[in-house]
């Protein structure tokens, strides 16, 4: 079963200005480009050298797909598009694209993600008090002080 | 330069209630896993079951990373990692578990990806689509007469993830505004056409009331391409699923799944 610490941080609510403590993940580590390629290869039994080419091409065909107006459905992960915004114009023919506010790329989670990510499948326990990590949290505390340690 | 085609469509914006027309990525084909592979190969002259094993290792290892709370950096896109969404507490030690209402995946593009686009996409606005001197081919669908199908699409009006510091506290705001239409060939007499969306937290799944938006007659502008419309709909992070339903006439949404059996369902594809 899948594990994710929770610390408590203080918010205020945007909608009614009301200040409380809300939940929020406790990300362990951030994996670059070499955390990815040993993790896969290891995995996987690919050479290295082909999973960090598959990666570099991976952005950049997505980028360029992207950037051609196209959405890209990954599967197992979800699907990447344009985000863009719009100026308003009191007639159609006055738009031009100069009116386009260009983002960024934008994702949104598969519906086999979201699966995976359902709250029955997945664990949370309190990362930052120690009585409250000491049996679920063991783990992720190793995960912490050691680095990752992926999944078989 | 990579070109973008746009498309005039007049809308309202949800905030201030004012009609205008703007701009809106026309339809373009979702590029499959498949597809991407092949490119990919095309590129790096790999072959191509390799590209593909070596892709859904990744997307697998990532997902892995993921799920025990790690946050990934796939280098020349951007950086993947876990959210949640939480109900608010009193105290700081009042926060547990139960406190997480969905586990999300945030995906933040690398910085220079606005720059990128902003020096590398253009936009060509196609306004023939407007004035209908050459209305596109509808596609005859299959299901339940329904013959052409609006946009679901990330609002351009406007999709907004704001992060701020305010005093040591962090504040998240985000929002999206969808819009959809249907054409539907006339066949559908007496019922009613509806959004039923379901959120990640609904046990077991069920659609209800709640969660379901009936689609208006289309009118104005709109009218020339839809026969019904939902405007401004607010489709949470969390949904699992959303679709379009054809209530005959006399059925009502309830909570109460054999309801459903009378809906005929149409699976919808978020953009």
């Amino acid at each position: 079963m899948a594990k994710i610490g929770i610390s408590a941080v203080q918010r205020k609510n945007p909608r009614n200005g009301k200040t409380a403590w809300y939940a929020q993940p406790k990300t362990y580590s951030l994996i670059g480009a070499d955390g990815m390629k040993e993790a896969v290869s290891r995995n996987s039994q690919i050479d290295p050298s082909v999973v960090s080419s598959v990666m570099n091409a991976l952005a950049t065909e997505i980028k360029n797909f992207v950037y051609n107006g196209h959405n890209i459905k990954l599967d197992g992960l979800g699907t990447f598009s344009i985000r863009y915004g719009s100026l308003p114009a009191n007639t159609a023919s006055n738009l031009t694209g100069e009116y386009v506010k260009p983002k960024t790329i934008g994702f949104r989670m598969g519906s086999e993600i979201r699966k995976a990510c359902s709250l029955k499948l997945v664990e949370f326990f309190r990362f930052d008090v120690p009585e409250l990590y000491q049996q679920s949290g063991e783990l992720a505390w190793s995960y912490y002080t050691d680095g990752y340690e992926p999944q078989p | 330069m990579n070109i973008v085609k746009m498309a005039p469509i007049k809308r309202k914006n949800p905030k201030t209630g004012k009609v205008a027309w703007y701009l809106q990525k026309r339809k373009y084909d979702t590029i499959s896993s498949k597809e991407l592979v092949e490119a990919m190969a095309r590129n790096t002259g790999i072959p191509v079951a390799k590209v593909a094993m070596a892709t859904d290792a990744i997307v697998k290892q990532l997902k892995n990373f993921l799920l025990n709370g790690h946050s990934v950096n796939i280098v020349g896109l951007g950086t993947f990692s876990p959210r949640i969404k939480s109900r608010p507490s009193d105290s700081k030690d009042a926060v547990t578990a139960e406190n997480v209402k969905a586990l999300l995946l945030k995906f933040r593009p690398q910085t220079d990806i606005r720059e990128d686009m902003k020096n590398t996409v253009g936009y060509e606005v196609i306004h023939s689509e407007v004035t209908g001197t050459s209305p596109a081919p509808v596609p005859e669908d299959p299901y339940l007469g329904v013959t052409k199908f609006g946009q679901l699409h990330d609002g351009s009006l406007e999709v907004e993830d704001v992060e701020r510091t305010q005093d040591g506290t962090q504040v998240e705001i985000y929002r999206e505004s969808t819009f959809l239409g249907i054409k539907t060939d006339g066949t559908q007499k007496g019922g009613k056409f509806c959004l039923a969306i379901l959120p990640s937290d609904t046990y077991p799944y069920t659609y209800n009331p709640k969660n379901t938006i009936v689609l208006k007659p289309a009118t104005g502008a709109y009218k020339k391409d839809f026969d019904y419309v939902a405007n401004g709909v607010i489709i949470p992070d969390d949904a699992v699923d959303v679709k379009l339903l054809y209530l005959p006439a006399g059925v009502q949404v309830t909570d109460k799944p054999d309801n459903f059996k009378l809906a005929s369902m149409i699976n919808i594809l978020m953009q």
